[in-house]
């Protein structure tokens, strides 16, 4: 590893090189040059966040399969008098120049749908339009026709009768050619060249998904340069240096660049979730830069460091253990997502793990490479510095006092928050995401008033037997279906194969009313509907007569209502008899299911987040125990950000799931740093209390920089258009300022009782060969248990001549000597007389462990290593390693005992 | 649905003129393989919808012209359930009328009106459709392109655009019409500059009958929707004259 430390830092020019190489291939994956076309895709439709195996998912494509899309553009305008010639005339027109659209497969509307009840022994068959046209003495009859017909009473004309729609059917036009095509300009330009200044309202998934597009397109462009110019001017006022501003700007650049380039290869779609990734890498990716620039410029004040490399090498070792630990749990964090049933979360989960990865990467390799190429080499004090220490110290002494106080209400919380956190429900607003003033919702409340609803579902009733569906029992069946659903207050129209029969039955029986019915046999059925059908019962049944589509028109939006009835519905589908089989589907149920299924994966979903992380703090800190301490500041502002959701009543949905595993991630950094640097600082200096002031005034900056970074980063969201993306910014921000709060009390506060051993303590610690074998106190550990024991205690380097124990003191530690040579010796009328010499193994000052005065002087002969405890380290060892205490008790007593029998035998 | 069954008994045959002359020569000779009456033994509609399902109706079809007036008369024989079912039009030179008899309602109904684009027994084919394969070629501008070959045959190609706000939404209407003997071998009709729907008669299908031809065989594709019909005729007849029954508003239905 070393090795290539070292390269890396000898040739910063080959490393910054083969980054701009990268990062152009990286370009050219995300950017085609001949096209001149982003090859990266936008997915707005929430529905497509479900996996492609799913049951709801395959209801879907079956009742694309069986009866063509669904999801028609509905354009809705208003006349002051529909029935009127001119009116009529103007709504043909219209009708025609909407069927000129490119890619508009049909139009549905006054001008194209039979008025069956128009005529009475004849069966008419023309539209309103035709007929309006034919003879206009007709029209006068058209208000009573249309409020007879179910199919078109409230759906093609509203209730009030000023607004007429027209439904486009279209042929596979993506998001990207309906925003490219301007739809919406076109259908309002063909509606004001027709109609004049006739209000006019258009609505529809595929509108909605096309403004989703822009919006999520319009979130990218602001998010991506806004946080880029906010963390960065953060970073030119915190450090004060324009190089290594732009050191960092150039290295987040090539990160978000890399991680768009793996989401093209990867084929990942920017959608509601994944459109997160790009502003969450620009700020990890600059979270991590501060860590680099602040040991960067710590490296500019080490005296004994000559030259870039040398520099650099220092620089690299200094921040590689830090980041490379940042980067596994907010990837541990991350990739808890990957379990995650809909593909949207797991390719966020992939993405922003590259990203993070990416992120490291470049911080310690193009970083380093980059700054030692052009950055300062100005010692100068960076800002606010003074102040930091002063406030850390005051700070620590804070924590320390009210530690106890700290700790409790940090635990008190956590149930608290969770009997909130109880409230928390899944749900999502789909057109209600936008402003009030945006155009796209105005325009789908306006019609939602209108005609009492906007959005459609539709029902899927299969039997899988021929002529099934031509069964007058199975057809009454349906047809109370339909009438329990009329009642219900979100329905505002059900339309089915059911309706379309009835009508064409009246129609051939003189249009009386007594024949809007259900024919008494299936081949009375059947014939009605093979001669009786039209352009719209294909869509409505299919030519088996097996498989039949009911729409269902309904006036609220977003996911809570919507799955309130549609578990009202599922439960009266249930109660339908064999061989009716039914299944509901549509755009805005399996909108509802993502949400559901999203809410369902949560808890999961965290649970292994903070089972992963705790895994990797218990290996670094070599204790469960201490894992779960190291834990304890970062689930604290998970639970009160669940707890905050419950309180305020905030649903759980595509964007505001992310937020916990995200802070779990980028939180627990920040205890790391703070443990660690606490850990070398209470092994140095011996004492916790001190550490604790010292460590926070170490990373209390460094911290308090990032969080302000990452926190500014996150709050740019909530410029975005899309409520969503802006209650994402304004709770990651929230939760991420409550992590510091935490990090700066509660683990000052934990870590003051705290003695933690690290991995890499463990790796580094040299006790010489096989010190489990070699010094008696050791006997029967393992090596790393022997480490342990060796990290609970504090092993000192003493010089040679210097006096380690000195005679009538009070003193309560006992020191094993690691290596080197020690004399005992007492002071005899003026005399020296030695005792003994020791060696490695040798243990001394035990008297002073059972209360006794030092009865010898001890001096290093040879510089020597030694392991110095007392009774509170002891006691601590007994608590959170038993099993390695009481091995040294034993070996303490065996000591003791030998060395009383080595007395008794000397006196005998 | 009318037009579909004069379509049906005259289906690829022209009864339109065009102002080129070689065009006219193409058209005329399409129009030789028009008989005067016409006894369709058997005929069967098979639609094939998105999913693979299948609706099969069977029947027989009489046809006669008379002053270039198409009157035809379609019995449904099969599937049981539709079985008597009968339809009934008539050319008129202001207006087009259709009877149909349903056993269900056992009456006979005047059938008003007609969307050009609705789909006729729910198959691929709609009014607009059998109206351009009828009247080939007319309600446009005709002009004949360059020769072409269809499976290995040589045609002509002729391409009508039609006359905007006339019966048909389409904005190009393709045809490529066997040299030999006059029967197009496909028909393309384009919504915009896409082929909406797509007519073919596979050239084994083309029999001769004295000294015209006819196909037995043909089928509809809507590329848009993903469906097709097929049709297929087994064994007519030219008799001499058809009873005037065959083509009476009150008793087109019991005749045999």
């Amino acid at each position: 590893m070393q090795a290539l430390v070292q390269w890396l830092a000898r040739h910063p020019f080959r490393v910054v090189g083969l980054c701009c190489i990268l990062s152009l291939g990286a370009l050219l994956v995300c950017f085609d040059p001949l096209a001149l076309q982003p090859r990266l895709i936008i997915d707005p439709a929430v529905e497509h966040l479900l996996p492609a195996g799913d049951a709801d998912r395959a209801v879907a494509d079956r009742v694309r399969e069986t009866f063509g899309d669904a999801d028609a553009v509905i354009v809705a305008v208003h006349f002051d008098n529909i029935f009127t010639e001119r009116s009529l005339q103007q709504v043909d027109e219209i009708t025609q120049r909407l069927r000129g659209l490119d890619g508009a497969s049909a139009v549905v509307s006054l001008a194209t749908v039979p008025n069956l009840l128009a005529q009475g022994e004849d069966l008419e068959v023309s539209s309103f339009t035709e007929q309006a046209k034919r003879n206009p003495a007709l029209i006068a009859e058209f208000p009573h026709q249309l409020a007879a017909n179910p199919l078109y009473n409230g759906t093609l004309l509203s209730k009030d009768g000023k607004v007429t729609s027209f439904a486009i059917v279209m042929n596979d036009v993506s998001e990207q050619d309906f925003l490219k095509r301007d739809y919406g300009g076109q259908i309002r330009k063909i509606v004001r060249d027709v109609a004049g200044d006739n209000q006019v309202w258009i609505t529809g998934t595929p509108v909605g998904r096309a403004a989703t597009t822009t919006a999520l397109i319009k979130t990218l462009k602001f998010t991506i340069p806004a946080v880029f110019a906010v963390i960065l001017l953060l970073l030119l006022i915190a450090f004060r240096s324009l190089r290594a501003m732009l050191v960092a700007a150039a290295t987040v650049g090539m990160a978000l660049l890399w991680t768009m380039a793996a989401a093209v290869l990867l084929r990942i779609p920017m959608n509601l979730v994944t459109a997160i990734v790009p502003p969450l890498v620009i700020t990890l990716g600059l979270s991590y830069s501060i860590y680099l620039i602040s040991a960067y410029f710590t490296s500019l004040q080490q005296q004994d460091l000559n030259g870039k490399a040398e520099r650099s090498i220092w620089l690299i070792n200094r921040a590689s253990v830090g980041l490379v630990l940042s980067a596994g749990t907010t990837v541990i964090s991350f990739s808890a997502l990957l379990l995650n049933v809909l593909p949207a979360i797991r390719h966020f989960s992939i993405l922003a793990s590259i990203g993070s990865a990416i992120g490291v990467a470049l911080s310690l390799t193009f970083m380093p490479a980059a700054l030692a190429i052009i950055g300062t080499t100005r010692k100068s004090k960076t800002l606010g510095e003074a102040k930091f220490s002063e406030w850390a110290l005051k700070l620590a002494t804070f924590d320390e006092k009210w530690r106890s106080l700290i700790i409790a209400i940090a635990l008190i919380l956590i149930p608290i928050d969770l009997i909130f956190a109880a409230r928390i429900h899944a749900g999502a607003e789909f057109i209600k995401s936008f402003d009030e003033q945006a155009l796209v919702r105005r325009d789908f409340e306006a019609i939602n008033t209108a005609f009492n609803g906007a959005n459609l579902i539709t029902i899927l009733i299969e039997t899988h037997v021929n002529d099934a569906l031509t069964d007058p029992e199975r057809i009454r069946d349906i047809e109370g279906l339909e009438q329990w659903l009329r009642q219900q207050p979100e329905v505002g129209a059900v339309v089915s194969y059911v309706d379309h029969l009835k009508l064409i039955n009246q129609s051939l029986n003189g249009n009386s009313a007594a024949y809007y019915s259900v024919p008494d046999d299936a081949s009375s059925v059947k014939q009605l509907l093979v001669f009786g059908s039209n352009d719209q019962t294909r869509h409505v049944i299919d030519s088996r007569f097996r498989t039949a589509l009911m729409t269902v028109r309904i006036n609220v939006d977003g996911s809570v209502p919507t799955a309130a009835l549609l578990a009202r519905i599922e439960k009266q589908l249930k109660a339908l008899p064999p061989p009716l089989d039914a299944n509901i589907s549509g755009s805005p149920v399996l909108a509802t299911r993502t949400v559901q299924e999203i809410a369902s994966g949560q808890f999961e979903s965290i649970a292994i987040a903070t089972f992963g992380i705790w895994l990797l703090l218990s290996l670094m800190f070599t204790s469960a125990r201490a894992g779960f301490i190291a834990l304890l500041p970062t689930v604290v502002p998970v639970a009160i950000y669940f707890g905050t959701l419950g309180l305020l009543d905030i649903s759980l949905s595509p964007t505001t799931c992310l937020i916990a595993c995200i802070v779990i991630g980028i939180a627990v950094d920040d205890t790391i740093q703070f443990l660690a640097r606490f850990n070398a600082d209470a092994r140095e200096r011996g004492s916790e209390s001190t550490a604790v002031k010292s460590a926070l005034a170490s990373v209390l900056r460094p911290i308090t920089l990032s969080t302000v970074a990452l926190c500014l980063g996150f709050l740019v969201f909530t410029g975005s258009e899309l409520k969503t993306q802006v209650q994402f910014g304004l709770l990651s921000a929230f939760t991420l300022f409550m992590a510091w709060f935490m990090n700066i009390t509660l683990t000052p506060a934990l870590g003051s009782k705290l003695r933690i051993v690290t991995l890499w303590d463990m790796l580094r610690l040299d006790l010489g060969q096989s010190p489990q074998h070699t010094i008696p106190l050791l006997s029967g550990l393992s090596l790393r248990q022997a480490r342990v024991f060796a990290l609970m205690s504090k092993l000192e380097s003493v010089r040679a001549d210097t006096r380690v124990i000195r005679q009538g003191d009070l003193a309560r530690d006992i020191y094993v000597v690691v290596d080197g040579t020690l004399e005992a010796w007492v002071d005899s009328h003026g005399e020296r007389k030695v005792l003994s010499s020791m060696g490695r193994g040798a243990v001394m000052g035990e008297a002073g462990y059972f209360g006794q005065r030092r009865t010898a002087n001890v001096d290093t002969v040879t510089p020597a290593r030694l392991l110095r405890f007392n009774s509170q380290d002891l006691e601590r060892l007994r608590v959170r390693y038993p099993w390695i205490a009481a091995t040294i008790f034993r070996n303490l007593n065996r000591i003791q005992a030998e060395r009383i029998a080595r007395m008794t035998s000397m006196l005998q | 649905m009318k037009r579909f069954l004069m379509g049906l008994a005259c289906a690829y045959a022209a009864a339109a003129s065009a102002g080129d002359a070689a065009v006219d020569k193409v058209l005329e000779c399409m129009r030789g393989n028009i008989p005067q009456v016409l006894r369709v033994q058997e005929f069967e509609i098979n639609s094939v919808d998105r999913t693979g399902g299948e609706r099969l109706l069977r029947g027989r079809l009489y046809a006669m012209r008379e002053s270039e007036l198409m009157r035809a008369m379609v019995k449904i024989k099969s599937p049981p359930d539709l079985n008597n079912a009968a339809y009934l039009i008539r050319e008129g030179k202001d207006r087009d009328d259709m009877f149909v008899f349903l056993p269900a309602l056992n009456r006979v109904r005047r059938i008003m009106g007609g969307n050009a684009d609705s789909p006729l027994f729910g198959t691929d084919l709609s009014y607009s459709d059998v109206k351009q394969i009828q009247n080939s070629f007319s309600g446009g501008v005709a002009k004949l392109e360059k020769p072409d070959t269809v499976e290995n045959r040589p045609v002509n190609v002729v391409a009508l655009t039609p006359t905007p706000g006339g019966d048909t939404h389409y904005t190009l209407i393709r045809g490529w019409i066997d040299q030999k003997t006059c029967i197009p071998l496909k028909i393309e009709f384009y919504d915009g500059a896409n082929v909406r729907k797509r007519l073919s008669t596979p050239a084994a299908a083309v029999k001769p009958y004295g000294n015209a031809w006819y196909t037995s065989e043909a089928r509809m594709d809507d590329l848009q929707a993903k469906t097709h019909t097929t049709l297929k005729i087994t064994g007519f007849t030219k008799p001499d004259k058809l009873s005037e029954r065959y083509f009476n508003a009150s008793s087109f239905y019991t005749a045999e």
